[in-house]
């Protein structure tokens, strides 16, 4: 994975719960693939459009994402800073409200397809609620050591044919200091399985 | 591309070709963000979603998008990186009408179809096969709206779209345009579609064209009584239809146990006389029901609508030009009628054969065109009826009885 491949990933990662998630999901389908020349150009504006700031660490993530792809410098330029982050609007669950008698097959294909997979760590879940949306979310954690943009694309793709619009998987490096909104998500979640990286676990234990 | 054509309809129509090959979300926003002044979030989105799935398009198809991208101050260079090719792979694409796909929508667009200019029907089709390279769930709703020259496609495409999401039904909304051809995608849809029955009094208010919906009916007919295509959809009182649709939503939603029943096709043929379906209880005479077809108004003629039949056919002058008159009146309707209105309506044919031409037949009619006129093999009244006769809109028609002429 290049620099402006991991930059583009990183800074995707830490929008989870900020940028809208049809957004989101749309914008990591593309980091992985030729559209990334698109999302050079429409990361930017997306962020300017929903006035969404960025701290240092991530301004910087920006510049290396869409730069070298010809993203316009104003517009970069217009994205305003800010100091931390904000408190999440969000709160998470282990289990769905909203499905409390329903079996789920999402988690039961996630286990299939990523137990055992070289690369992939934990894989976990959980149920976002709060911020405007009407039903709970699955936030799904997965912890990787390679392949993070296309392992995201992978999972979303999967959990779309399943019925989630917009998924919200959160492939997360090893060894990565989590976001406020992934920590909380991650306190809140269960265990679906474990890839073939049996030590790759979301928080170092 | 003809340059005189709006920048957003044109866009409208790109979307429009790419139905079937990019996912029905990204149209779904697409159309949003076009419909909200953004065309071009819009359009790169499209590039996006069509460069991230590798989904190939024609040379002109990509000369569109780069026109579009350099009107809209984006980087035309992004077009360069499409994958283009000669001749699109055809998506073979099925559609299905069962566990009725109009299940639910009648509801979900009442208040969105009469505040929205010019919407002539709205057609709901099952899609049992995948869209572009992130597809969503299966099947899926496609809810097909025709709409007249007076609509607005990326607005009606919008508003509709978004009154289903707050019923909570997952639907690819598209919008068909007049006097635009259809993809082979949308024929098929169309083909399979089943139409959504709009209550009268759900079409009430809002941009009203004075002419009625033609098929301004009850929701539920197809409940209660047989339907032979193309026999006319009878009137009944709106009570008592809301359940039968709840009972079926849910259990469709489990096994799809309800095998289709015979539907009313957009594609039209010649009109031929059908037998009557048997009448549910509540228009059974001798009880008249609390509202009426036009048709059932010529049948029953009261004795202010008999003075002024009369009258009409006296005065040589009586009806004003173009007001035609065509009662045709089905085998089982004309059973109704007595020998005295029989003898007037007989005395009404005689007259208007004498004055004027017979109206233009439109033969014209292709396989996938949709008619749109409302008018073939109905009765049109005239003037001194208080109704009109140059429109066929959903949201339109502000009768005395608010329904329409039957549909051919």
């Amino acid at each position: 994975m290049s620099d402006t491949e991991w930059a583009c990933h990183e800074l995707l990662l830490r929008l989870a719960g900020r940028l809208p998630d049809d957004i989101l999901w749309r914008f990591r389908d593309w980091a992985a693939t030729d559209a990334v020349v698109v999302l050079a150009r429409a990361l930017p504006r997306a962020l300017l459009h929903d006035r969404i700031g960025l701290t240092d660490l991530e301004m910087n993530l920006l510049a290396d994402a869409v730069l070298s792809n010809g993203a316009d410098r104003a517009m970069l330029s217009s994205v305003e800073g800010v100091d931390e982050l904000s408190e999440s609007r969000y709160t998470f669950t282990a289990e769905s409200p909203d499905r409390v008698s329903m079996g789920d097959s999402a988690t039961a294909v996630l286990g299939a397809t990523l137990r055992g997979r070289q690369g992939v760590g934990e894989v976990r879940s959980s149920w976002r609620q709060g911020g405007g949306d009407q039903v709970a979310r699955r936030i799904v954690l997965i912890a990787a050591t390679a392949d993070h943009a296309r392992l995201t694309g992978e999972v979303q793709r999967v959990l779309r044919a399943l019925g989630e619009h917009d998924p919200c998987v959160e492939v997360v490096p090893l060894g990565m200091e989590l976001p406020p909104y992934h920590q909380a998500a991650l306190a809140a979640s269960e265990p679906i399985c474990t890839g073939a990286e049996v030590d790759g676990h979301l928080v170092p234990v | 591309m003809a340059n005189d054509v709006e920048l957003p309809v044109r866009l409208h129509d790109l979307l429009l070709a790419l139905a079937g090959r990019v996912d029905d979300d990204a149209l779904s926003q697409a159309r949003e963000l076009l419909a909200v002044a953004e065309p071009d979030r819009a359009v790169e989105l499209v590039v996006g979603a069509l460069l991230a799935g590798r989904i190939p398009v024609t040379d002109a198809e990509r000369g569109r998008i780069t026109d579009l991208l350099d009107e809209l101050n984006s980087a035309r260079s992004l077009a360069d990186l499409l994958n283009v090719v000669d001749t699109l792979p055809v998506p073979r694409h099925r559609f299905s009408a069962e566990s009725d796909p109009a299940d639910g929508v009648a509801d979900a667009l009442a208040k969105v179809v009469t505040s929205l200019p010019d919407i002539r029907s709205v057609m709901c089709v099952w899609r049992s096969t995948p869209a572009g390279a992130s597809p969503g769930p299966l099947p899926q709703r496609l809810v097909l709206v025709d709409i007249g020259p007076q609509g607005y496609a990326p607005a009606t495409a919008y508003r509709i779209d978004r009154a289903l999401r707050r019923a909570r039904l997952s639907a690819a909304v598209e919008v068909l345009r007049p006097a635009t051809q259809l993809s082979d995608y949308h024929a098929a849809a169309v083909t399979t579609a089943r139409e959504v029955k709009f209550s009268s009094s759900s079409s009430g208010g809002g941009h009203r064209d004075e002419s009625g919906a033609w098929f301004d009916g009850p929701e539920d007919v197809r409940d209660q009584a047989p339907v032979v295509e193309p026999t006319p959809v009878p009137e009944i009182p709106e009570t008592g239809s809301e359940s039968p649709r709840r009972n079926r939503g849910e259990a469709y939603e489990g096994g799809q146990p309800f095998p289709p029943k015979p539907v009313k096709r957009v594609v039209r043929d010649a009109v031929e006389p059908v037998e009557e379906p048997p009448l549910p209880p509540a228009l059974s005479p001798p009880t008249p029901p609390p509202v009426f077809h036009n048709a059932e108004v010529t049948m029953e003629l009261g004795p202010d609508d008999l003075a002024a039949l009369q009258a009409a056919l006296a005065d040589p002058n009586g009806l004003p030009p173009g007001a035609s008159v065509a009662v045709e009146a089905t085998p089982a309707a004309d059973a109704k009628l007595s020998d005295r209105e029989r003898a007037l309506l007989q005395q009404l044919h005689e007259e208007l054969a004498q004055r004027e031409d017979p109206p233009a037949q439109d033969g014209d009619a292709g396989q996938w065109q949709i008619d749109r006129s409302g008018t073939q093999g109905s009765f049109q009244p005239p003037a001194w009826m208080g109704a009109q006769n140059k429109g066929d809109l959903v949201n339109g028609g502000k009768q005395n009885n608010g329904h329409p002429p039957y549909p051919a």
